[in-house]
């Protein structure tokens, strides 16, 4: 669990799992990510598995996966796989470096789509998988 | 014909006149209410908004998608740090969309507490004009647009529809 915590019981920073699909850089907070592994290992894992895109439409067109990677995911209603693509990093954000979601984007996008971090590397997006 | 009246001579009578009607004019000028407009175009033809609703004019920077959002938000950009997103305004007026050009520009605006980028294919002209300049929009203008339009007016021979970004932002943000 992220450890350094300020007032109220909110974490001062979290630790996110990057990653890029279709020119898209994705964070998932690294407290809800148990393991990340190869598609083949997954596949004997006898677990419910989903592409991301299902959780989160990527474009308009089929998806591609240049390098795909699997998650096991710590839900609420168990741990299952998530096939990402590209893992990236996983890096310390601070709170204060996160703004919620433009208000014009805010109400139409899936609710797992919770907050932004600006960088030098361009925009990363926040996902909460316990808000599927 | 004499070249003295009574009241004077007559070049002076007509420099005094002169002066008068030049002071008349100026406080018509300064009566006259203005307002300010950002006139931009969208497929050949010109849009406007009120300059008071546009904070920033930005050159096209990288655009960042933002998976489910709605077809006309493009993505999202960084403005020296701060989020911002991005409305395709062609797309959601009904317009074919804005031609890559290096013309194009984001114009970050802000009314109703919602603030956020528009893409335009150029900026024409930011200009004071009398508020009784604008007039109600045409008939001529579809429905659907037309619940957007504050007004329209003539500027350097063409026809200037001003968009009422009150309405826009309201209607994104429902």
């Amino acid at each position: 669990m992220n450890s350094n915590r300020g007032e109220g019981g909110c974490p001062s920073e979290i630790r996110v799992f990057t990653f890029t699909i279709m020119g898209v850089r994705i964070g998932i907070d690294a407290d809800q990510v148990a393991a990340v592994m190869d598609v083949e290992a997954a596949a004997g894992r006898g677990l419910p598995i989903r592409r991301f895109e299902e959780l989160l439409p990527i474009g308009h067109g089929p998806v591609a996966y240049a390098a795909p990677k699997v998650l096991l995911v710590r839900g609420t209603e168990g741990t299952s796989l998530l096939v990402i693509d590209h893992p990236d990093d996983l890096a310390v954000v601070s709170v204060k470096a996160i703004q919620p979601l433009p208000p014009v984007i805010a109400g139409g996008c899936p609710p797992l789509l919770w907050g932004a971090v600006a960088g030098p590397d361009g925009v990363l997006l926040l996902v909460d998988l316990l808000r599927v | 014909m004499g070249n003295e009246s009574g009241g004077g001579r007559k070049s002076d009578l007509i420099l005094e006149e002169i002066s008068k009607r030049k002071e008349k004019e100026q406080v018509v000028d300064v009566e006259e209410e203005k307002v300010k407009v950002v006139i931009f175009s969208l497929r050949g033809d010109w849009y406007a908004f009120y300059g008071e609703r546009v904070k920033e004019i930005l050159p096209l920077v990288t655009i960042y998608p933002v998976p489910g959002a709605a077809d006309y938000i493009p993505g999202v950009i960084n403005n020296r740090g701060e989020i911002e997103s991005v409305i395709n305004i062609n797309r959601f007026l009904g317009l074919a969309d804005p031609a890559p050009a290096a013309t194009g520009r984001i114009a970050l605006a802000e009314a109703e507490g919602v603030r956020s980028g528009i893409l335009v294919d150029s900026i024409e002209e930011v200009l004071d004009i009398p508020v009784s300049a604008v007039k109600p929009p045409l008939d001529t203008i579809a429905k659907g647009v037309k619940e957007l339009v504050a007004g329209q007016f003539h500027y350097a021979d063409r026809q200037v529809t001003l968009l009422d970004l009150g309405r826009i932002f309201s209607r994104l943000a429902a």
